[in-house]
């Protein structure tokens, strides 16, 4: 039996820095905490693990996510917000709303947290190869995107159109502004489309909800994938227009939230019927989930 | 369970007379080395579980004739209540994180088949997969579970309505009391290496190669003895086709009538030998501080409560289904085998009486429907509650 | 014209006709939309919480003895839907949902409170000592001319059993509420035999009751700390015993709070000891002695003796007669000027 076991997980993939426990994060240092949104409700963490080995084996693809921890307090699962294509310090952007991110957002460059990860299956990118691409984000869902959207250009050739479409409740909400507005509308073959909930004086670019907005963008379907990310509510609310363009269900690509504590799939925690959201997802199909208990 | 990677042959079978599992104990304490500690189950108390037990004292075989399973299950060896995960100091300024060390070895005499199957559930979700529970792992490797085979199943007994048997073969060793002889088979590598050591001891009456004839009838008579309530339980039919049914499952009219008189009170998955969902909290003290694991519940309310409010099971009916689902469909559609080993101690534990066995009814009944039970007439119980006969309704 | 002595058992069975009659008649009526009582269990000699929607669900309602199960607390989960519910109330019962009636966790305009007389509940275990069997074996326990008749599983005839009285719980033994007071209505009044047993004083009187009480009292200090060291280092801190408890009715429980944490997850002593002492001085002075903690613990844990131990210290150090009845504000929530002390 216990061969039996031990070949079955040396099958999988999965960081396993020998016997150490998966449970057991590494130290890393923040090197540089830059604040997305102009109300500090979003701050980008960039930080480097201290063994060097181990961050230069922390090997990710976009859509994963990391485990990052303030020791006394507790741990959050993150989304990556850098590139595997750009070594360099592991980005994740928190968005302060309990008890751990608080904390984390209490620190300070040259603090010491825990990193352990990647984990989840991120974005489907062989599925993705040669179609065009539509991003639709919401808030700190641009996140887990803006990793898949430099992924993307960084091999250009690999994906057809680009087409980036986000909205934040204010300007000010908006994350990654430089990218939304210096780098991405130069990049070829793209197209970025922002919008505010609220207007605002200063502001002459489009105004209302993302979910509408994606139907005046008018993204087409055809040989296309759209990767939604953002709150459930958003996530909810922006599907029957895609479906309204006609995206089917195995175009429409999203990741999904729940509350976690191993990340590994152990803890029994974060299942939606027989899928955990750490190990099968957090990418779905909206095929997928359909084929999923409604609780989530 | 029975289905191996190919590589064991037949397992060593041994067997010598009398009814003493000293010579066992002292062949696994010989193997696993100095500051092995053994467990046993208790006698004595309400409400049994497993504990210290001193090498030369060990119970006789027929200790366990006269007792039913232990109420709370020995899963706590290799998944405590509370564990270290991890230690640190120097807090956030100057981090250093270490694991904590190793425990010593233990020998866990005497659990059940259900017991021991029960674990090699947690092993494949625990050790399988892409990623692997070391310190669970660590603990499993320096554990030995010595397997006493059931003479005389208990009244809430059910292992064979779940696939298994009071004969079933798990854990390292399997001990089959028969006839003031004792038949011990190894079970795995570590089982071997102990029957390797218990048959070196040599000297009269020390342990030999079983006879197979002799061997092979107390197995089978082992693996056939019925339990009590395993007729009852009517589970088989959801491993037909676990995908194709979880939806009715879920959307089941049976949770309005079963959930609302549950607790949320945890103790089904406490006392479950197969429940092995936990929570990872940190306990700082300074700048030092450590993490740790203890035993989480998927009935306690806030058990999915995320920052900012949202909780996906609010209500006792989706925390009951969750549990019974996980147990009865989620499960069989990873790993093609159920998440429960029918030892019957939720039965025993649940305050308001709700158990796998009902819901297994209930859900039975969703994919092909009973026939309608008659309600009892007024009266007939006599003012007394309880009968060996149906629980469910109309 | 000679009365003919009526068995206890005929009595209980008309109550049991009364109370599914009853339950019908508020469904079809529309008064309520939940009666609260319990029914058979799926194996086993004690009865369970039974959620009766409709009048057909009504026939399956059962009580007498098996029935050990409070079902109070569960008035405090429909609290926030609509409609009233109905609840068939043991004295035990009564008295918890006037418990939260009294914390004004529950609205009594919501409830129906109706009295059923008991006689007591049955302990499992304690059938089984008497019979010499195991407690999962017991499949019916029924009285029969003061005495008990007990079914094993796999047999089909019962065996004879003990007195009554000698395989009640404890807390039934003790009980001054087998006629439960405060109700809109009282069910079986003229039942006659009932009437008279559950009309008799306790068997046990606040004394014996509290017997364990003095005996651990007795003990030294090193000798108490051993002692409640054993039993906590058994507890699974699975919450049972305050999910059960009417008197544990606050809307954020501080023993489970995340932020602020007050209590450690982990079982090391310090917790242990913490949760139960603060979740027995929470519920001291208004503890109404039903005794659910101890029964759903799933470790066995003697829950009721750290009870017991604070209900009669209040009684003699606060002069109050009966602190397990909820009086219009608990004895420990209440200050007067007047009071010997100051308030710290």
């Amino acid at each position: 039996m216990m061969a039996a076991v031990k070949a079955a997980s040396e099958a999988g993939g999965g960081c396993r820095c020998g016997e150490r426990s998966p449970l057991v994060p590494h130290v890393a240092r923040i090197d540089r905490i830059v604040d997305e949104t102009t109300s500090g409700s979003v701050r980008n963490f960039h930080v480097t693990i201290q063994d060097a080995a181990v961050h230069g084996g922390f090997s990710y693809i976009p859509g994963q996510c990391g485990m990052i921890s303030v020791v006394g307090v507790g741990e959050s699962m993150i989304a990556l917000a850098s590139t595997p294509t750009r070594p360099g310090p592991l980005e994740f952007a928190v968005k302060a709303a309990g008890r751990n991110t608080n904390a984390l957002h209490e620190l300070r460059a040259g603090d010491m947290v825990g990193v352990r990860g990647p984990y989840g299956n991120g974005f489907p990118l062989q599925d993705m190869k040669g179609k065009d691409l539509v991003f639709v984000g919401g808030g700190i869902g641009m996140s887990g995107l803006r990793s898949l959207i430099n992924y993307c250009l960084d091999s250009r050739d690999d994906f057809g159109r680009v087409q980036i479409i986000y909205g934040a409740r204010t300007r000010g909400e908006l994350c990654f502004k430089e990218d939304l507005f210096e780098v991405w509308p130069k990049a070829p073959n793209a197209g970025v489309h922002v919008t505010v909930d609220v207007g605002e004086e200063g502001w002459d670019g489009p105004v209302g909800f993302v979910p509408p907005f994606v139907e005046q963008v008018n993204p087409s379907p055809q040989g296309s994938v759209a990767i939604v990310c953002g709150p459930p509510i958003m996530i909810k609310l922006t599907l029957p227009y895609l479906q309204k363009l006609g995206f089917s269900d195995e175009q429409i690509v999203m990741t999904l939230e729940l509350k976690m504590q191993c990340g590994i799939g152990k803890c029994g925690r974060c299942n939606i019927g027989h899928k955990y959201v750490c190990l099968d997802g957090p990418v779905f199909t909206l095929a997928e989930l359909k084929q999923l208990p409604d609780e989530y | 369970m029975e289905a191996d990677d190919g590589t064991r042959g037949a397992p060593t079978m041994l067997q010598y007379s009398g009814t003493s599992l000293e010579p066992l104990v002292q062949a696994a304490l010989r193997v696993m080395g100095d500051g092995t500690r053994v467990f046993a189950p208790e006698a004595g108390r309400e409400v049994r579980a497993f504990a210290p037990c001193e090498p030369g004292k060990v119970p006789a075989a027929g200790y366990w004739a006269t007792l039913t399973n232990t109420d709370i299950s020995p899963k706590g060896y290799l998944l405590p209540q509370t564990e270290d995960v991890m230690r640190w100091r120097g807090g956030t300024g100057n981090l250093a994180i270490e694991e904590p060390e190793a425990g010593p070895p233990a020998v866990l005499l005497g659990i059940r088949p259900c017991d021991a199957a029960a674990f090699e559930l947690l092993d494949e979700v625990l050790i399988g997969g892409p990623f692997v529970d070391q310190t669970y792992r660590r603990r499993r490797e320096r554990t030995v579970l010595i397997t006493m085979a059931c003479t005389k199943p208990g009244p809430a007994c059910a292992c064979d309505a779940f696939g298994l048997s009071p004969g079933h073969r798990s854990g390292d060793v399997v001990v089959y009391p028969s006839g003031g002889r004792l038949l011990v088979l190894a079970n795995s590598p570590k089982g071997e290496e102990i029957l390797g050591a218990l048959q070196a001891e040599g000297g009269p009456g020390g342990a030999v190669p079983a006879d197979p004839g002799w061997a092979g009838e107390v197995v089978a008579a082992a693996c056939s003895t019925p339990t009590p309530l395993g007729e009852r339980i009517l589970v088989q039919g959801l491993l037909d086709n676990p995908q194709g049914i979880a939806g009715a499952l879920f959307a089941s009219k049976a949770w309005d009538r079963l959930a609302p008189r549950c607790l949320s009170c945890g103790a089904c998955t406490y006392v479950c030998p197969t429940c092995y969902c936990f929570a990872v909290n940190d306990e700082p003290r300074g700048q030092s501080g450590r993490r740790v694991r203890t035993w989480d519940s998927c009935q306690f309310k806030d058990f999915l409560t995320m920052a900012g409010g949202h909780n996906p099971r609010p209500g006792k009916l989706e925390r009951v289904r969750q549990r019974f689902l996980h147990k009865l469909n989620y499960h069989p559609q990873r790993y093609g085998k159920f998440l429960c080993v029918g030892c019957g101690r939720c039965v025993l534990a649940c305050p308001v009486g709700l158990h796998i066995g009902e819901v297994a009814e209930a859900l039975a009944a969703e994919i092909a429907p009973l026939p309608a039970p008659v309600p009892p007439a007024a009266g007939a119980a006599a003012g007394a509650a309880g009968a060996a006969g149906e629980g469910s309704d109309a | 014209m000679k009365a003919v002595a009526q068995d206890l058992t005929a009595d209980l069975a008309r109550l049991e006709e009364l109370a599914r009659s009853r339950a019908r008649e508020l469904l079809e009526a529309g008064t309520v939309r939940l009666v609260l009582g319990h029914r058979q269990a799926w194996t086993g000699p004690t009865a369970v919480p039974h959620f009766v929607t409709t009048p057909e669900a009504a026939g399956l309602l059962v009580t007498g003895p098996g029935c050990a199960a409070g079902i109070a607390k569960y008035v405090l989960d429909e609290q926030d839907k609509e409609g009233k519910v109905a609840v068939l109330a043991r004295g035990c019962d009564t008295l918890g949902i006037r418990r939260m009636i009294v914390d004004k966790r529950v609205d009594p305009e919501k409830v129906l409170v109706i009295g059923l007389p008991c006689a007591g509940s049955i302990d499992p275990a304690k059938v089984a000592n008497a019979v010499g069997a195991d407690a999962a074996a017991i499949a019916r326990v029924t009285p029969r001319d003061g005495r008990v008749e007990v079914l094993l599983h796999g047999q089909k005839e019962p065996v004879g059993g003990p007195p009554l009285d000698g395989i009640l719980r404890d807390v039934c033994l003790a009980c001054d509420q087998k006629v439960p007071s405060g109700c809109a209505e009282v069910l079986g009044a003229d039942l006659a035999v009932l009437a008279e047993v559950s009309a008799r004083p306790p068997v046990l009187d606040a004394g014996d009751a509290e017997a364990e009480v003095t005996r651990i009292e007795s003990l030294s200090p090193g000798e108490r700390y051993a002692y409640w060291a054993d039993v906590f280092s058994r507890c699974l801190r699975c919450f049972a015993c305050r999910n059960a408890c009417p008197a544990c009715n606050c809307r954020v429980c501080t023993l489970e709070s995340y932020d602020p944490k007050w209590l450690g997850h982990p079982t090391d002593m310090p917790n242990q000891f913490m949760f139960h002492f603060i979740r027995a001085m929470d519920v001291a002075g208004r503890c109404v002695g039903c005794g659910e903690c101890e029964r759903v613990c799933p470790a066995g844990l003697p829950l009721m003796s750290l009870n017991r131990k604070l209900s009669r210290d209040i009684r003699l150090l606060f002069g109050v007669e009966r602190p397990h009845v909820p009086g219009d504000v608990e004895p420990l929530g209440r200050f007067e000027p007047e009071d010997p002390e100051e308030f710290m």
